[in-house]
């Protein structure tokens, strides 16, 4: 309980004092098989926390239930931030199948298409391998 | 002067655009290949890594090679079991609770235990062989109540799993030289996830 209230109020603090929302849409390649995710993120400035999803086209079948399903927190902090494109360190911590425990490090370069769009490309480890992501984040606040 | 950079600005954007769609599209997966780790002459231990088990199966293929047949220095050393591959349950110490494929080269014949402990208490059973430099399929599965094991097309074979806990931090075993004494020469395995 008092674990929960902790975090409520953190989590009030930083709505509170978010500046811009941000919503990601992404297609991850790993070895795994190709995966699709979405992320809802609140900044200030160039910093950002927020919800990630991530699922495999892969479904279970009656030999595997396949589930790599992954939900939790994304972290956004700049690396190098400019205008026309910026660098982020992007961490995942949260859970696959609602059991396993896994930090997901990944490095995303945003690029301005147009007006409130970035094209997001990142690179990170997926399984313990290598893995690389290709994505559309929208932005009502331009930075 | 700033036409030109510009321009640079655009090709360069065009260009990692370009590389990260030929990544990222095209082969439906990126491709798996065989893992090489070396537990180097004198060590226990492989390359070290950490990482995290992401679903309740653990398959692979693995290519066992003469660098894995040794004398110990010890004749009883000999039945020291090697460990292969495996992971630790849920936010438990490998000491703890923890299952994993074994080896050791007894009698001319490379050896594959399920190797596990259970509340503390470490037991192995022996699941058969394997010829080398032949790749052979591995499975853990981690059921509820049981680790299930299985060596190629053999029956699988199960043993009670301890811990009762099912969301936290499961992290991989990677191969290791030991029992007592440590590797005599370099030892080099192969190892693709499935």
């Amino acid at each position: 309980m008092k674990i929960a209230s902790t975090l409520y109020l953190v989590f009030a603090f930083i709505i509170g004092q978010a500046q811009n929302i941000e919503l990601d849409i992404q297609r991850q390649k790993t070895i795994g098989g190709v995966e699709y995710g979405a992320n809802v993120l609140i900044a200030k400035g160039n910093v950002a926390i927020g919800y990630s999803i991530q699922d495999s086209k892969r479904k279970a079948t009656e030999y595997s239930d396949f589930n790599h399903r992954f939900q939790g927190m994304i972290l956004k902090l700049p690396i190098r931030a400019c205008e026309n494109l910026s660098l982020f360190f992007m961490p995942r911590i949260g859970f696959v199948a609602e059991q396993f425990f896994v930090v997901l490090p990944e490095l995303k370069l945003y690029l301005p298409l147009i007006r409130n769009i970035d094209l997001n490309l990142g690179s990170g480890i997926r399984y313990g391998q290598p893995s690389f992501s290709l994505g559309l984040s929208y932005s009502p606040k331009k930075r | 002067m700033k036409t030109t950079i510009k321009s640079h600005i655009i090709a360069l954007k065009l260009l990692i655009i370009v590389f990260f769609i030929l990544l990222s599209a095209c082969e439906e997966n990126l491709i798996n290949e065989y893992q090489l780790f070396v537990i180097p002459k004198g060590e226990h231990y492989c390359n070290y890594k950490v990482e995290a088990l992401q679903e309740n199966e653990l398959s692979f293929m693995a290519i066992l090679d003469s660098t894995m047949t040794y004398t110990s220095v010890e004749p009883i050393n000999q039945h020291d079991i090697n460990k292969l591959y495996g992971f630790s349950d849920c936010n438990d110490q490998h000491h703890e609770n923890s299952a994993r494929f074994g080896w050791r080269w007894l009698n001319d014949t490379m050896e594959i235990h399920a190797y596990f402990y259970q509340n503390g208490i470490r037991s192995s059973i022996l699941l058969g062989s394997v010829a080398l430099n032949e790749p052979h399929f591995y499975s853990i599965n981690l059921l509820p109540n049981v680790y299930s094991f299985q060596l190629d097309d053999n029956p699988p074979v199960m043993v009670d799993r301890m811990n009762s806990c099912d969301k936290g931090f499961y992290y991989k075993l990677f191969p290791y030289f030991g029992g007592d004494e440590r590797a005599p020469h370099d030892i080099v395995i192969r190892i693709k996830e499935l």
